[in-house]
């Protein structure tokens, strides 16, 4: 290839033959695509057969890196992992940081195409080009934790590992892939990992990286955006806080989702505050190569339990904090704990959850459903059992919020539907959408569901740093959600950390660190156009599968509910303006001429 | 040398990045003159960065060479290429397990102090690197 960055290869497994080999990837795939989203976008799209079944030997797991990782661009040593989602039916690509994006194109590759499914547990041995199938008979059934531990025992701790727990193995719909404690969440990744019965992959890498320009001119444009960041004020805020600190200023202005959305503002909030967590803190983490430092190990140590393990996020606390009532921190931090080790996201698992309590609130769900618990909002006690359940696939309610808030609600049948707050299968994240009119339209219109990262808003709508908009003014947030869409599929193609998006980088200098490592020329138009084909092309992957425009909605409660503040929002008035914005047609459906104009083959 | 500061560390490995650009002109950890090593979980970090044999007079690697490809100068240990038979007998006998050789350049790695102004320190986000004066 004649871009830097990459390694120029996709290491290829097909798990039913066993049949190892490489796919190369090629200048023009990295010119319109960059790598990360972009390349998984294009590969799945043409990998995935239309209308498959998500848990089939046709569906393929691909692990994928940006040019950016292994290098000295700051917060670039993410991977993502995608697939078709069983949660979903759409394609999902999901992200961690860590060690193991730069140790994967250390060992020479940029990505490893799953295909097929193994007659028996394995995993996947990456050794520079030493590479084998190998038997994980011994890990199945191992939670997360243990199994990265028993690997790292036998191969060496030198060794990156990622792989899935107890949930993924069960097919549980909102399984994650782990790799130490950073999950590719969301999107139920690491079920279909289970179904290839493919465990884990390890791997260990001698080579390098190279960059576009000289060393020196390297190290020293490098360093500028490691400089920007740790200037930036909010720098601190993610060091001290991880992502909690703007809890209870989401809580103040109520916008944050309570009891499953049946509320805005939580009572309890003021015991689950960044402030509160910063005090079970006992020593900082990073991923690699990144100057922000938003990690953290925490240590919980009460006459009922004791725990050291990561600093739980903004998403998690509400997620079984806000939306199930909780006020009970360490309870909090052992749910995220479990969920790790089961190899489930935090998210889903806990909003299903919530979901599930408001059922029994309103006598949908009874004691003989919930096989005895007492699904009641505030009832810390029921979180650890019912993650058992789920991660098990219980008989029973574990079976059934296993399948997520959409296919559980659809299971149930009757009013159910109505609770289950999703948007095309997946949760939604935790700033209340009638708070946030950008955040609505972007959580109805992103293509794997209601994501908040595929357009953080409240930078613009309440932090203030893109911008000053007013956050419940409908007007401009059609233009500033396709905008953000945009620029956030670059971001997660280089790949680099959301979190950037906050601490001083503009559109022009994820432009520059893609430039300093591939030597392409990318200015800030480019950054749009690349970042707006990625969500064209996801959207036709969405086409493909039957889901239009009609698939772009947030559940009825947001536009019949009002919030604490009196506010409704009907995405559907936003809709036709986003769709003129993006040149889609009235279906939502990207326009043959749009298509061409960006050059996207379908 | 370079004094590491443990509990300040938070594993990002910058340090290990940076040395090993400078050196090779690819970032490639195994073959930087630091490297941040742990052994388990959430565990403990301990650096492997040249330490001039805790101070003592005689640095192993120095001694071991049978080229005179490595010498003691200003306080840092230089190495001279074109005396170098890649014999890698001082990669073996580093007690910090920091000396390094990169194969494709020939390059024989080991801290340098970068001439008197040493990049890692100013790429450590949590000041766990600085400069200090050998003590025996």
């Amino acid at each position: 290839m004649k871009y830097k960055g990459y390694k120029g290869k996709i290491l290829t497994v097909d798990l039913g033959s066993g049949q190892l080999g490489t796919m190369p990837l090629t200048d023009e795939m990295v010119e319109l695509y960059l790598g990360g989203r972009g390349l998984a976008t294009r590969i799945l799209y043409d990998e995935l057969k239309p209308g498959l079944e998500p848990f089939s030997a046709d569906n393929k797991v691909l692990f994928i890196t940006g040019p950016a990782a292994g290098t000295l661009i700051p917060t670039s040593a993410r991977f993502a992992v995608g697939v078709k989602s069983p949660l979903t039916g759409t394609l999902s690509v999901s992200y961690a940081g860590g060690h193991f994006a730069p140790e994967l194109k250390y060992a020479g590759y940029d990505g490893i195409l799953f295909s097929g499914v193994s007659p028996r547990p394995v995993y996947l041995f990456v050794d520079d080009d030493r590479v084998e199938l190998r038997d994980a008979g011994h890990l199945w059934g191992k939670d997360y934790f243990a199994t990265e531990e028993a690997l790292k025992a036998e191969l060496g701790h030198d060794f990156q590992i990622a792989g899935i727990g107890p949930a993924g193995e069960n097919l549980v719909n909102m399984a994650s892939v782990l790799h130490e404690q950073h999950a590719c969440g969301r999107g139920g990744g690491g079920a279909i990992m289970g179904h290839k019965k493919l465990k884990a992959v390890a791997v260990r890498g001698t080579g390098g990286v190279e960059m576009a320009l000289s060393k020196n001119e390297a190290i020293a444009a490098a360093k500028e955006l490691h400089d920007i960041i740790r200037a930036n004020p909010i720098r601190g805020f993610f060091r001290e806080f991880g992502t909690t600190g703007m809890l209870g200023a989401i809580n103040e202005i109520q916008a944050m989702p309570t009891r499953n959305f049946q509320e805005t503002q939580f009572e309890g909030t003021d015991k689950l505050l960044g402030e509160v967590l910063r005090e079970y803190v006992v020593r900082f983490e990073s991923c690699s190569d990144c100057p922000v430092v938003c990690g953290s190990v925490v240590v919980v140590d009460t006459p009922d339990l004791k725990l050291k393990t990561e600093r739980v996020e903004h998403q998690t606390i509400c997620a079984f904090g806000t939306y199930c009532g909780v006020d009970d921190l360490p309870a909090i931090i052992q749910a995220g704990d479990l969920c790790d080790r089961y190899g489930m996201d935090t998210m889903t698992t806990g909003h299903t959850i919530a979901f599930a309590m408001e059922l029994y609130e309103r006598g949908i769900l009874t004691d003989k459903d919930t096989d005895g618990l007492e699904l009641r909002f505030g009832n810390a006690a029921v979180l650890k059992p019912l993650l058992e359940k789920i991660a098990m696939k219980e008989p029973g309610i574990g079976e059934l919020l296993a399948l997520g808030s959409k296919q559980a609600a659809e299971k149930i049948g009757g009013q159910a539907w109505k609770y289950a707050m999703h948007s095309k299968g997946l949760e939604i994240g935790a700033y209340d959408p009638r708070g946030f009119t950008g955040m609505a339209l972007n959580l109805a219109t992103a293509q794997r569901g209601a994501d908040h990262n595929k357009a953080f808003t409240i930078a613009a709508e309440f932090l203030g740093v893109l911008g000053d908009f007013d956050r419940f003014d409908v007007k401009p947030k059609p233009a500033l959600t396709k905008k953000m869409q945009d620029s956030t599929a670059i971001i997660d193609s280089i790949i680099m950390c959301m979190f950037t998006v906050d601490l001083g980088i503009s559109p022009e200098l994820y432009g520059r660190a893609a430039s300093i490592v591939t030597g392409m020329p990318i200015e800030a138009y480019e950054v749009y156009r690349i970042g707006e084909r990625i969500n064209n092309l996801e959207r036709m992957f969405n086409v493909r599968e039957g889901l239009d425009g009609a698939a772009d909605t947030l559940p009825p409660r947001f536009a019949e509910e009002p919030d604490a503040t009196g506010h409704t929002v009907d995405v559907g008035e936003m809709l036709p303006e986003y769709y003129r914005e993006r040149g889609w047609d009235e279906k939502g459906v990207p326009t043959p001429a749009k298509l061409k104009e960006l050059n996207i083959r379908v | 040398m370079i004094a590491f500061d443990a509990p300040k560390c938070v594993y990002c490995r910058n340090c290990e990045k940076v040395c090993a650009m400078r050196w090779v002109g690819q970032v490639k950890p195994t073959v930087a003159a630091i490297r941040i090593e742990r052994t388990e979980k959430f565990g403990d970090l301990t650096a492997h960065v040249c330490d001039l044999c805790a101070g003592r007079e005689q640095q192993e690697c120095v001694a071991v060479c049978p080229a005179e490809a490595l010498e003691l100068r200003d306080g840092v240990v230089h190495f001279i290429k074109d005396n170098c038979t890649q014999c890698l007998e001082c990669v073996e006998v580093c007690p910090q397990g920091a000396v390094a050789f990169d194969e494709p350049t020939g390059q024989i790695v080991l801290c340098d102090l970068c001439e008197g102004e040493p990049l890692c320190i100013p790429w450590c986000p949590e000041d766990a690197l600085s400069l200090a004066e050998v003590s025996a």
